[in-house]
């Protein structure tokens, strides 16, 4: 499936093997709530880090902003996610998604944290508009539709407008770097 | 003869003075009568809802002195703050906060965390 492809690909898992593997399964694998559960917070969460890596390295006031942003909402996502999942009594269970999205975070930290200044700031912002514009894609196409909980589906189409807006906002400053 | 018209003239004069006297009944009637005032106009309260990363109407057409209730009912934190030169601003307002303006000229504003977010009042 293509967009599990981006979205992994956005998360940094380019190694051919995992995405081979990942793009086949994806094709037949179905995500259970749980599991559901999981991909959305882990990806909140690796957005919460990189904005901690821009906090450290940055020094332009409008990507230190964005940072801060993205920050505060998708803590918040992760808070408002984590309530609902308690109350659903559903404990997020780990999966080939998120182990994908976590190993590719972890390459995307190193690349980041390789870089300083302008440069670094223009791969931040980059990468937010590749990571937005997968995580959109996924949530739209897989993670909504395989929900099965109501309450769980509205929340992914409540956190929807969320990531549309931070991606236009993360394209609004990525005119700066080009 | 001139006695005569000394009369008709006495009679036309008490028959002025009757009329005048219930006009002036009338207009003293009018004066005591319940006075019809027309209380001064309430400023009107206007809702804008912070929802799904926008506001709520984004364009509000008020009187001067309404007043402007911005609710944030989204899962994020919003605030509201003149654009471009940022000359007033709510504080943050948390899920679920609301705050009020005043209307007073017509304005633009934006979500400073959110700067795609914008909107504007417009004063008739």
């Amino acid at each position: 499936m293509k967009i599990i492809k981006n979205f992994l690909l956005a998360a940094g898992v380019i190694t051919a093997t995992v995405l081979l593997s990942s793009t086949s399964n994806a094709q037949t694998t179905k995500l259970s709530d749980a599991e559901i559960a999981s991909v959305a917070v882990t990806a909140n969460q690796i957005d919460v880090n990189y904005a901690a890596i821009a906090a450290k390295k940055s020094k332009n006031a409008g990507v230190l902003r964005f940072a801060k942003t993205m920050a505060e909402d998708h803590a918040s996502v992760i808070k408002t996610a984590t309530k609902l999942v308690t109350k659903l009594k559903v404990t997020p269970k780990n999966n080939a998604v998120t182990e994908s999205l976590n190993a590719g975070a972890v390459k995307t930290t190193k690349d980041l944290n390789a870089k300083s200044g302008k440069a670094f700031d223009k791969a931040y912002i980059a990468n937010e508009v590749a990571y937005h514009k997968a995580v959109i894609g996924a949530v739209e196409t897989l993670l909504i539709p395989q929900a099965q909980n109501a309450a769980l589906k509205s929340l992914l189409e409540t956190v929807l407008p969320v990531l549309k807006t931070h991606l236009e906002h993360a394209e609004m400053l990525q005119k700066n770097y080009k | 003869m001139r006695q005569k018209i000394q009369v008709g003239y006495f009679c036309l004069l008490l028959l002025v003075c009757c009329l005048g006297c219930n006009n002036s009944n009338q207009n003293s009637e009018k004066v005591t009568a319940p006075i019809e005032t027309t209380a001064p106009e309430q400023p009107t309260v206007h809702e804008v809802a912070i929802v799904a990363m926008k506001f709520q109407p984004d364009t509000v057409v008020v009187n001067k002195g309404d007043t402007i209730v911005f609710k944030n009912n989204d899962l994020v934190a919003h605030d509201v703050t003149d654009f471009p030169n940022k000359k007033w601003a709510s504080p943050t307002l948390q899920a679920g906060d609301s705050w009020t303006y005043i209307a007073t000229k017509n304005v633009n504003y934006f979500c400073s965390i959110h700067q795609v977010m914008k909107g504007k009042i417009i004063v008739k």
